[in-house]
């Protein structure tokens, strides 16, 4: 097939009935056509996908197979800083602040641009699809917002000064 | 245009905020998500190769002249930063985020899809993936980190330095600028130094944050850290320079430079003036500390910061294009500097650990890291050397004299330099050349055109003269001949330019450019052509009889002078004994193939010389007309000229047939004698190589290729004897050496060389070289073969060993003279 003139744009999801959902409340997929499906409702859209060397990759979705290897377009590849950096800030950060209860840390995380990309299914630890808030339905954006709440108090439960990134 | 490098994705900081959905700290330069990032950027891609020649953002910036794009460039340009973002959540633009992580992976693998089995993009081809960058293939990736390996620099900016080190690292970094300019990327040199790092990322928004340790109070930093600042903030400075005039002009890219800075920008937004200011501060600073520093290297400092303050002022000056002169002045001034430095590099304590490989994985590059670029610091300073050299030399194209003196003296000998000066200085000489399409920052492109033409076939010419524009009446001649000449102008000026840009490319490029030039000069010369014929009608010529019946050129009726095309032809037949000289200097003919070569380039030499008989007889006839009608000192002078070029350019084509004719006998003797084999070439014949070889020239109708018979036979000459043939070629060799006497005893200004006499001698002295050395060799030969029977073959037989190709000091590069040792078969 001939290529378009101009790519589509990455958050295009033009003839695509079933673009917009909460992925939450899909059942995981048993079934051939089912799992099919599910995959194609994903292509095109923006993932971000983690690695095992805690690198973090976000592009266009274009491909995939039964190994879970992901082609993405227009990628680009963020990195956290390295942990002696987080440490130091986050010590830094502790000793500044005279509240005890406060653990915000700022810090830069590098990105750049790569372009098309295989990732390699034995390396990706996480694959996150982003959709836009004001698509989903008012009751969905609730519950996403009350889940991700509830991750958070877990990870401040677990972490004590560590930046968690993935 | 500029907009899009404020959205570039360079210099991407995600701020991390842990527990926090706090939009304050988004960044605010990213762009929002949504749009359609793809099509701005295709725009300016076609907008670049429609002609522009505008710089933009770095990642689009490749010259716009259509030469090759880096291979980077051919990827789609990245969309806009993506947005500000938490992993895990956070909807602060509006995205959410779902964890599908499980339900992906059973999609994918354990239930659904087979083995081969492909859930993909319609708009998406397998094909395309090709090119895509594994993850975790070190070879591909270059974010990819061996185990316990950190990606960031340990290497500590703010740990206090000895002047000694600043004056090694600044010692090291001489080796990578010149790597540099020598055609290595910017990320295996400069960007491999921590310091120019550190400064130059995250981009530097006021010249305060351009330093290495940032966030410092003014006045405040240690000297020698401000001495380093300076000299870094010098040379990123100039290298945006040089890669900014680069870029403007023709070159290869990757060829002759690379361009590309990785999205870092070298400090563009600042002016020079404040980087001068802090160079001088620099100075004054290592002034002030010279007592407790020591004399010795608070000077071998100032030398540095000097020839970099030095370098910022020749790069200002070369846009003036106007007194050689003044320009000249920093050029000298590094000259001198340079010196010191070298002598002085001993003060300096090399610290290796300053220069780091890893910084290439931060780079907008695709590229695993590659090794740094390491010259020695004796081959840096020959290269310095010559660069300053060559740039007081390059000035020199600004006293223009003469239209020859300019293209075929001073360009082509300053680019047949060995080593040919570097592309910066290159681009410097396209620079002075066309800029605007002012030749040599004075003349326009007609002035150029009419000197040469008045020069070569039009002394004194009522074609040239500048009061035809001024008649206005159209049915008047003048109008007509100030018409059909402008229509005339406007067609080869282009060609005309073109031979000179030519030039200034590297060796290989120019052979190849020409061979398409000379498609364009045969349908000049056809233009030409039908404008001579409107011409000879307006001024009422008379044909004449050429050759003059005496000469034995009976039976052809009168022909007109056709200047123009005359002109034209003589610019063919140039390009294309240049083409074929250039494939003996590059090497590009087997050593059985030379004979051939040398006999083709004496048929077009004496072509050449055939063309320039002729134009001389028209011309003289009209110079004997107008010496009735007691013409000008001006005219006079005119016919002077023109006359010593015509005298000078067949001289020139007289030496090239005579040695060509000397080398092809010199070749077919030693194929016959078995001293040089063709190698087996079991797939082809003579004639396809021959086909092939002279491809460049099969599509020239005039001078017509010889069919590959006449070829044949001329090259062999199966009918002479051996002996004959070495008779031959000593006779040639001989008239050579005659016509080359008479050529270096020409002046500056007689043999068209004004401004570069010293490089044309040194050509006519390699020529007298080359001549006496094929006279021992031919000499050699004659005498084993009277020795020993002329049915003797091979080596052995003969006594002799002969080499071919082996370049030998003080000969001329286009002169391939073999080389033979006379050996004792005991």
């Amino acid at each position: 097939m001939q290529p378009p003139l101009f790519p589509l744009s990455r958050n295009n999801h033009r003839g695509r009935s079933k673009a917009i959902m909460n992925y939450d409340a899909l059942p995981t997929p048993s079934s051939k056509p089912e799992a099919t499906d599910f995959l194609q409702t994903l292509l095109n859209k923006n993932l971000r996908v983690g690695t095992t060397d805690g690198r973090m990759f976000w592009g266009s979705f274009k491909c995939t197979d039964s190994d879970c290897n992901l082609v993405l377009q227009h990628t680009y590849e963020y990195r956290p800083p390295p942990l002696a950096q987080l440490q130091s800030a986050a010590a830094a950060a502790a000793a500044a602040s005279s509240d005890p209860q406060s653990k915000k840390v700022v810090m830069d995380m590098t990105s750049r641009y790569l372009g098309l990309v295989v990732v390699p299914g034995q390396y990706i630890t996480k694959i996150e699809v982003e959709e836009f808030a004001s698509q989903l339905k008012a009751t969905e954006r609730k519950q996403q917002q009350q889940s991700q709440q509830q991750q958070q108090q877990q990870q401040q439960q677990t972490t004590t000064h560590k930046v968690e990134i993935s | 245009m500029s907009n899009t490098s404020d959205s570039e994705p360079e210099n991407l900081t995600r701020k991390l905020n842990d527990l926090s959905l706090n939009p304050t700290t988004t960044s605010t330069t990213t762009t929002p998500p949504n749009n359609t990032p793809q099509q701005q950027p295709y725009h300016h891609h076609h907008a670049a190769a429609g002609g522009g020649l505008f710089g933009f953002g770095d990642f689009g910036a490749q010259q716009g002249q259509g030469y090759q794009p880096y291979e980077e460039e051919l990827l789609p340009p990245p969309p806009p930063p993506p947005p500000d973002f938490i992993m895990g959540g956070g909807d602060q633009q509006g995205i959410v985020a779902f964890d599908v992580t499980s339900k992906f992976r059973a999609a994918a693998g354990v239930t659904a899809l087979e083995l081969g089995e492909l859930v993909k993009d319609g708009f998406f081809s397998l094909f395309e993936s090709v090119g895509a960058l594994e993850i975790m293939d070190p070879k591909m990736d270059s974010g990819c980190l061996a185990p316990g390996e950190s990606l960031d620099e340990d290497y500590d900016v703010t740990r206090v330095l000895s002047p000694g080190e600043v004056i090694g690292i600044i010692d090291q970094m001489f080796c990578l600028e010149m790597a540099w300019y020598q055609g290595y990327p910017l990320s295996q040199t400069l960007l491999t130094n921590v310091y120019i790092d550190r400064m130059l990322e995250p981009e530097p928004m006021v010249l305060g944050d351009a330093d290495f340790i940032r966030r410092k109070a003014v006045g405040e930093g240690e000297t020698m850290h401000v001495v380093l600042r300076a000299y870094c903030l010098g040379v990123v400075k100039c290298c945006w320079y040089i890669n900014d005039r680069i870029k403007f002009e023709h070159y290869y890219e990757e060829e002759d430079f690379v361009t590309n800075t990785y999205h870092r920008s070298l400090l563009d937004s600042f002016e020079l003036n404040e980087i001068n200011e802090e160079l001088m501060a620099a100075r004054r600073l290592v002034h002030s500390v010279r007592h407790t520093i020591g004399d010795q290297l608070a000077q071998a400092l100032g030398f540095r910061l000097e020839l970099r303050t030095a370098f910022l002022r020749a790069i200002e000056l070369s846009v003036l294009r106007s007194n050689p002169d003044s320009l000249s002045l920093p050029w000298t001034q590094m000259e001198a500097v340079w010196e010191m430095i070298y002598k002085s590099r001993h003060l300096g304590t090399p610290v290796p650990e300053a220069f780091s490989t890893k910084i290439q994985r931060r780079l907008a590059s695709t590229m695993p890291p590659r090794p740094i670029v390491k010259l020695s610091t004796e081959e840096t300073y020959k290269h310095f050397k010559k660069l300053f050299a060559d740039g007081i030399d390059v000035l020199n194209v600004l006293n223009y004299h003469d239209s020859q003196s300019l293209l075929q003296n001073f360009v082509m000998t300053f680019q047949s330099q060995k080593p040919q000066p570097l592309v910066y200085i290159r681009t410097l000489l396209q620079s002075f050349l066309f800029k605007d399409m002012i030749i040599l920052g004075k003349l326009s492109i007609r002035h150029v055109i009419d000197d040469d033409l008045s020069l070569v076939v039009l002394p004194a010419s009522k074609l040239l003269d500048p009061a035809n524009d001024l008649v206005e009446a159209p049915h008047h001649w003048r109008f007509a001949l100030a018409h059909q000449m402008e229509t005339f102008r406007q067609r080869a000026a282009q060609s005309y330019l073109d031979i000179f840009r030519a030039f200034c490319q590297n060796r290989c490029r120019i052979r190849r450019t020409l061979c398409h030039s000379i498609q364009d000069w045969e349908t000049v010369q056809l233009d030409a052509e039908q404008i001579d014929q409107l011409l000879q009608h307006q001024i009422e010529e008379t044909p004449l009889v050429y050759p003059p019946t005496g000469d034995g050129g009976g039976g052809v009726g009168p022909t007109y002078s056709l200047p123009l095309s005359s002109w034209a032809y003589l610019y063919k037949l140039r390009l294309m004994e240049w083409i074929v000289q250039l494939g003996f200097e590059l090497e590009i003919y087997a050593p059985d193939e030379l004979g051939g070569m040398y006999w083709y380039l004496s048929e077009l030499a004496r072509s050449r010389a055939r063309l320039v008989d002729r134009i001389s007889f028209f011309t003289k006839h009209r110079e004997a007309g107008q010496q009735a009608a007691s013409p000008s000192a001006g005219q006079e002078a005119a016919f002077n000229q023109s006359r010593q070029y015509l005298y000078q350019t067949s001289l020139d084509a007289a030496i090239t047939w005579e040695m060509a004719d000397a080398l092809s006998n010199l070749y077919a003797a030693l194929g016959r004698l078995g001293l040089v084999v063709a190698p087996p070439r079991p797939y082809s014949t003579d004639e396809m190589r021959y086909d092939v070889r002279m491809k460049p020239f099969a599509a020239i109708g005039m001078p017509e290729l010889p069919s590959w018979e006449v070829y044949k036979a001329a090259t062999d000459r199966r009918q002479v004897e051996t002996g004959r043939l070495l008779d031959d070629a000593s006779l040639s060799l001989e008239q050579a050496s005659r016509g080359l006497e008479v050529m270096e005893r020409l002046s500056e200004k007689d043999s068209f060389s004004v401004g570069c006499f010293e490089r044309w001698v040194g050509g006519v002295k390699g020529q007298t070289v080359a001549v006496d050395r094929a006279a021992v060799v031919v000499e050699v030969l004659k005498r084993r073969l009277e020795e020993r029977g002329e049915d003797k073959k091979g080596g052995k037989e003969l006594g002799l060993k002969v080499e071919i190709g082996k370049a030998v000091e003080g000969g001329h590069e286009w002169w391939v003279v073999p080389t033979i040792e006379e050996i004792d078969e005991a």
